[in-house]
Formats: C-alpha cells, sequence, structure tokens
C-alpha cells in the first residue's frame, strides 16, 4: 500500500524543482502537514537538490493507492501551483522499485554517486522525528536500504571515478598514497584546476597558487586556504612540488623538459605528478618520458572517465536486476505479513465459535466437568482448529505470496475472508450467550 | 606428535592461502564498497603462526636446530618475511603485496614439506648458526622488497602508458611501495652482510670448496653488493623510483636463485 508522488531531473527543470523544495530545518513540518491534509498513515518526505519526493503508506481500510496519490498531487499542487504535469505518481509494486531505485542510485543524476543513500537516510530520520513512520514504511526503508548496501557490494556501480577532479585525485592517490605533506602548485586560475587543488588541499596537500597577477593568486588562495606566489616564484617552486596543476592560457609551455630536467637533482628522485588541463597545452609532453614523472593531460583524465561511466552503465543493469528481484522478494513477504491478521482472526474465530457451542451444549445436559477433563477438551478443540484450517491457511498464504497479482489481489482475500466468517462482527455463539444471560 | 605437525601444516597452509585469496579480493574491489580489511592480515598473522609452530615441532621431531635444516630455514625466511610484511604495511593500501607475499609463504611452506631428510649438523656449530640466521633473517625481509619493487614497476609502467587507468586491480600506490622496500632493505642488508662475512669466515675454514659452492657464494656476493649500493645510492645519490626498484629486484632475484639452488640440491636429495 505504497505510493510515491514527486518530480526529479528526470521529469522537471531545476526552475521547477527548486518551488517544490524545501529546507531541512522545514522538512518536518512540511511533512506534518502534507500527512494531515492527505490522510496517509504513513509518510516520509525526500528533498534533494534533485528531487522532492513524497513516500505515503495507507491502512487496508483506509483510501486506496489511486486516492491517496491523488491527494498527495493536490496537496504539492496547492504548494506549488503549476507543478501538477511535472510529478509522477508510483504506485504499488512500482512504488517500492522506485525506492529501491533511489536508494541504490539507479535514478541518481550521477548513477552510483554514494550520496543519495544518506539523503535517504536523512529523510526517514526525520520522518520518524515527527511520528510519520508506521510499520509498513519502517519494512519498506529498512528494505532499501538493505537493496543499497546489497547493490553496492555486489556490483561496481560505484566504482571509478567519474569527474575530471575527482579522476586526477584518484590518480594522484595512487602515486602518493597519502596526501598530507605534498606540495601541490596551481599554475594558471582556471575552474576545473582549481577544483582539482581544492581537493588535494582537502586531502591535507599544502597548495601554492601561481598567478599571472599575484592579486588575482591571493583571492583564489583565499577561497582555498592555500598560499598565493607570483609568476617569478614558478620555477623556484618546480623543485619542492609533488604536484602541479596547469591551466593557463599561455600560448606556449609553461613548463618544459628543459625546466624539469634541470630540477631532477633538486627533487632527490621525488616522482612528480602534473595535469595539465590547459588547451592549448602548458606542459611539453616530452617530460612524461622522464623518470618519475607522470604527465596526464585534459583527455586522458576524461578518457578514463568515461570509462568509468561506461562500466557503471554496464553495472546499472546487473543493480536492476537485483532491485527487481529485492521488490518481489518484498512485496511477497509484506502480503504474506498482510494477511496474517486476518488469517488470527478467523482462528480465533473458529476456537471461541466451538468453545461456546461446547460450554452450551455441557450446560443443557447439566454435565459438569472436572477442571482436567476442561482442560484436555479445549486442548482437543485447538487441535480440531489447527487441523481444519492448516490447509486453507497454507494455500491463503501461498496466493498472497503470488507475485502476479497486485495488492488488489491480497485486499480482495481479505475482505473475502472477512465477509464469508463476518470477521468484523462479534462471534454468533457469544451473541447468544449474551442473550440468553440477558434473559 | 606427527599427527600434530601435519595438523599445523595444513592450518598454516590453509591460513595462508585464505589470506592470499582475501588480500587479492581486495585488490580487485576497486571503487565497490570496502571489505572488512582486518580478516587478510588477521590470517596472515595466523598462518605465519602456525608456519613458526610447524618449524618448532619440525625441531623437535628432527632433533635439530632449525637453522642447521633448509626444511625449516624455507620457514623462517617466509616467517620473516610476512612479520616485515605485516609491520610495515600498516595504514598503506597494499593488499596486492599482501596476496603476493601470503602466495610466497605458502609456497615456501609447502616446498619444504617436499624436501627430503637434512643433512648432517655442521662442525663449526655457532659460526654456522650465525651465517645462516642472518641470512634468513636477511633474505627473507629482502625478498619481500623484492615483490614491492617488482609492483612498482608494474604499477609504474601502468600509470606511465595510461592505457589500464581506471581498469583492473587497483595495484599499491607507488610512493608506499617504494618506502616498504627502501625500509626493508635498511633492515635486510646489514643482516645480508653479517651472513656474507661469516660465510667468508665459513669458506676459509672449509677444507674444500664444489664449483656450486662457489657459484652460490659469488651470487649471493654479487646480489648483496647491488643491494647494497642501492642503500648507498639511495643517500648519496638520490636513487629512488624506477632505477631504485629495477635494483632492488635484481637483487632479490639473486637472493631467491641462491635458495632455490639450495632447495633443488635438497630436493635432489643432498641436503643443506
Amino acid at each position: 500500500m505504497i505510493v510515491v508522488v514527486g518530480l526529479s531531473h528526470r521529469s522537471a527543470p531545476v526552475e521547477v524543482r527548486e518551488r517544490l523544495a524545501v529546507a531541512p530545518a522545514d522538512l518536518a513540518q512540511r511533512l506534518s502537514d502534507l500527512k494531515q491534509r492527505t490522510c496517509a498513515s504513513e509518510m516520509v518526505m525526500l528533498c534533494t537538490c534533485n528531487r522532492v519526493e513524497v513516500l505515503a503508506a495507507t491502512k487496508p481500510s483506509g483510501p486506496s493507492t489511486s486516492q491517496l496519490g491523488l491527494a498527495i498531487v493536490d496537496a504539492l499542487e496547492a504548494v506549488a501551483p503549476n507543478v501538477r504535469s511535472h510529478l509522477y505518481v508510483r504506485e504499488e509494486r512500482a512504488g517500492v522499485e522506485h525506492l529501491f531505485r533511489v536508494a541504490s542510485s539507479l535514478d541518481s543524476l550521477v548513477v552510483g554517486e554514494p550520496q543519495i543513500l544518506g539523503q535517504l537516510k536523512d529523510a526517514f530520520t526525520c520522518a520518524r522525528g515527527v511520528h510519520a513512520v508506521g510499520p509498513w514504511l519502517n519494512r519498506a526503508f529498512e528494505h532499501a536500504f538493505r537493496v543499497a548496501k546489497r547493490v553496492r557490494s555486489e556490483t561496481a556501480l560505484g566504482a571509478g571515478q567519474v569527474s575530471i577532479p575527482t579522476v586526477a585525485m584518484d590518480l594522484a592517490k595512487e602515486i602518493f598514497s597519502q596526501l598530507t605533506g605534498h606540495k601541490v602548485v596551481l599554475v594558471g586560475t582556471g575552474e576545473m584546476a582549481t577544483l582539482v587543488a581544492g581537493l588535494l588541499g582537502k586531502a591535507g596537500a599544502h597548495v601554492f597558487v601561481v598567478g599571472r597577477t599575484l592579486d588575482r593568486a591571493r583571492e583564489v588562495a583565499q577561497r582555498l586556504g592555500a598560499e598565493p606566489k607570483s609568476w617569478e616564484d614558478f620555477p623556484g617552486l618546480l623543485p619542492i612540488a609533488d604536484i602541479v596543476i596547469s591551466s593557463t592560457s599561455a600560448p606556449g609551455y609553461v613548463v618544459t623538459l628543459e625546466q624539469l630536467a634541470q630540477t631532477r637533482r633538486q627533487r632527490h628522485g621525488r616522482n612528480l605528478f602534473i595535469v595539465d588541463l590547459a588547451v592549448p597545452r602548458d606542459v611539453d609532453p616530452r617530460v612524461a618520458d622522464l623518470d618519475g614523472v607522470f604527465l596526464y593531460n585534459v583527455d586522458d583524465l576524461a578518457q578514463v572517465a568515461d570509462t568509468a561511466l561506461a562500466d557503471r552503465r554496464r553495472e546499472a543493469e546487473k543493480a536492476s536486476t537485483i532491485v527487481g528481484e529485492e521488490t518481489d522478494s518484498f512485496l511477497r513477504r509484506s502480503h504474506a505479513e498482510r494477511i496474517t491478521p486476518t488469517l488470527v482472526a478467523l482462528r480465533e474465530r473458529f476456537r471461541t465459535t466451538l468453545e461456546a457451542e461446547l460450554e452450551r451444549s455441557l450446560r443443557g445436559q447439566r454435565v459438569t466437568l472436572e477442571a482436567a477433563q476442561k482442560e484436555t477438551l479445549q486442548h482437543a478443540l485447538s487441535a480440531a482448529v489447527e487441523k481444519m484450517l492448516h490447509a486453507p491457511t497454507e494455500r491463503l498464504r501461498e496466493w498472497a505470496k503470488d507475485g502476479d497479482f497486485g495488492d488488489w489481489h491480497t485486499d480482495l482475500l481479505v475482505k473475502a475472508i472477512e465477509e464469508l466468517f463476518e470477521l468484523h462482527d462479534p462471534p454468533p455463539a457469544a451473541t447468544a450467550e449474551s442473550e440468553r444471560v440477558k434473559s | 606428535m606427527r599427527e600434530l605437525l601435519w595438523v599445523t601444516f595444513m592450518l598454516s597452509a590453509a591460513s595462508y592461502l585464505a589470506a592470499c585469496l582475501l588480500f587479492l579480493a581486495q585488490a580487485r574491489r576497486r571503487g565497490k564498497a570496502p571489505a572488512d580489511g582486518r580478516w587478510a592480515p588477521g590470517l596472515l598473522v595466523l598462518g605465519a603462526a602456525l608456519h613458526l609452530a610447524y618449524v618448532l615441532l619440525y625441531s623437535v621431531v628432527d632433533r635439530r636446530c632449525p637453522v642447521y635444516s633448509l626444511h625449516s630455514a624455507l620457514g623462517i625466511v617466509s616467517i620473516v618475511g610476512v612479520v616485515g610484511y605485516t609491520v610495515l604495511s600498516r595504514g598503506r593500501r597494499l593488499e596486492a603485496l599482501g596476496g603476493f607475499v601470503a602466495a610466497s609463504a605458502a609456497a615456501f611452506l609447502i616446498i619444504a614439506r617436499a624436501i627430503g631428510p637434512s643433512s648432517p649438523t655442521p662442525n663449526e656449530r655457532w659460526l654456522m648458526a650465525l651465517h645462516i640466521t642472518s641470512n634468513l633473517l636477511g633474505g627473507g625481509l629482502v625478498l619481500v622488497a623484492g615483490c614491492a619493487s617488482a609492483f612498482y614497476l608494474l604499477n609504474e609502467k601502468r600509470l606511465k602508458s595510461r592505457r589500464m587507468l581506471g581498469r583492473g586491480a587497483k595495484l599499491p600506490p607507488l610512493e608506499a611501495l617504494d618506502t616498504v622496500a627502501h625500509r626493508l632493505l635498511w633492515i635486510g642488508v646489514p643482516l645480508l652482510t653479517v651472513g656474507m662475512l661469516t660465510g667468508r669466515l665459513v669458506i676459509h675454514q672449509a677444507a674444500a670448496i664444489t664449483t656450486g659452492e662457489r657459484f652460490r657464494a659469488l651470487l649471493s656476493g654479487s646480489s648483496w653488493l647491488l643491494l647494497l649500493a642501492v642503500l648507498v645510492l639511495r643517500q648519496v645519490g638520490s636513487w629512488r623510483g624506477r632505477r631504485s626498484a629495477y635494483a632492488t629486484l635484481s637483487g632479490a632475484v639473486g637472493i631467491f636463485v641462491v635458495i632455490a639452488l639450495y632447495v633443488m640440491r635438497a630436493l635432489l636429495g643432498d641436503g643443506l
């Protein structure tokens, strides 16, 4: 009985997404309002920069998932007019599968990115904080977290780096292991190069920023928490540098073969990792032939990122299969669980009816039984009920687990049993008994 | 006692092989969810502890000091290599090297099992004991340094060629491999120096030297000289990276060949 209503980067542009977006501080309040307005029994609201989604559940006795979905659409339309056409509604199996796909990062803008799972956990915690989560969503989310873990461990969906800055960072770690204390020289102030330097700085490296003008170098250095250096200082930095990131608009080479060959003795054989992100290139490609120099240009890094993206696309197919399997397993289990209260009530009805009939019969014949005899008879009645209902119970459980049918199938079964055996009414024998007592 | 010996041998081999598989699985998990990294080193240490127990039990059964038996000597080389790796790999991503060390230790354990009865205990016991012990300890460490250098050259080639970037198993970082190899040489080469000096004395006292012994002495001497040169050149000539790795690997291969020759001779029934 789950329904997902929302919009994402696939269905709505950022101008629409931002109208529905909620600040983390206001999320609990918005969730409580929506839950109250839509009469959902359970609700979780997920709000990230790429999606705003409401996941809701309703009781079997409450409104249908279609009705609940429409109510949520209306409520969201009231919050942000004209979003209706961008909203998608996924009910029952599609809703569960969507939740599992989101948790596994299959529906993310960058497939395999790990942040979505944390965001989903935060949304779940927030909903629990305002008591908006009941048994159904609790089970669904716990299962979704397990599915995400399974996808991570059984596929390489999150493998490799898919952006140029992270590829550069990964390569730096393949050369230097720990970046703490290593010296990075950022030559030029291009956006991509600044991002790479920022990542290396965060990993503990000491960053120098070299600009054509010291003012520009200072500005970037301040942003990165780095040390600004003038253009004239650059040759002096080469012997101490471990990583050089270059992104200038200079027409010729900024780092030449002769320059690096001269610094070899001063470098004491240390490795040098050079990232040339400039077009035209800043670093003489012949330096790659020097011992201990690892040179990568923007095409090399893009190639690694493309390879990782292609790998992820391949792994996404495997992950989708896992999500499909897990959705079926979850639905089978939850259908079987949904029929359990009805089966318990059915057994209870049989037992109480038989006991009442026995009691009436004994009383009519003025027979008084010893406590031990009574107990034996009750045991016999219970065993008879178990035997009578064993086959129907098993059959009903199997039908409920049958994945070919939907939620409606389980609901139909539950309703049919309740109607046939009048499970909502008090037991007939008990009614007769109470009437007799009254008279 | 024989049964106990067999059990420790089997358990040690199983631990080494399990550690090897886990290390390789970890190295292959490029980008996947990180596996629990404690099991592989734990199993490697367990394997080494069982191996030590096996060597000691074997000495009791064989009624001789472990250093005089090639069977036990191979065990000591493996254990020293494992200990050297375990101590120096802490905090470094050296899973692939760990897999190689575990596989080598298992191979040494199994090969030692195939070696026949030991040769008689030599007359100059203390000198021989010092000679063999220092060579075994130094040799074990130098072999691991050689493995680290081989991995260095492999990963360096991969990073330089740029063709296999982002693919295949994650090899250990270059800097970590270089540091580990250097530190192992710092401990291993002085031990080998003691082995070389005592070996010289042993040769002087020997009545006759065979051609095979002369060849082994020459090979181990040149390997030791090469490794010593690496240490010196690293200090005075800033030798690091590829050149240092090539020289270390060559020295380690020399030491390995010497050990292999001993093993071959023992397998042919001649003993240590």
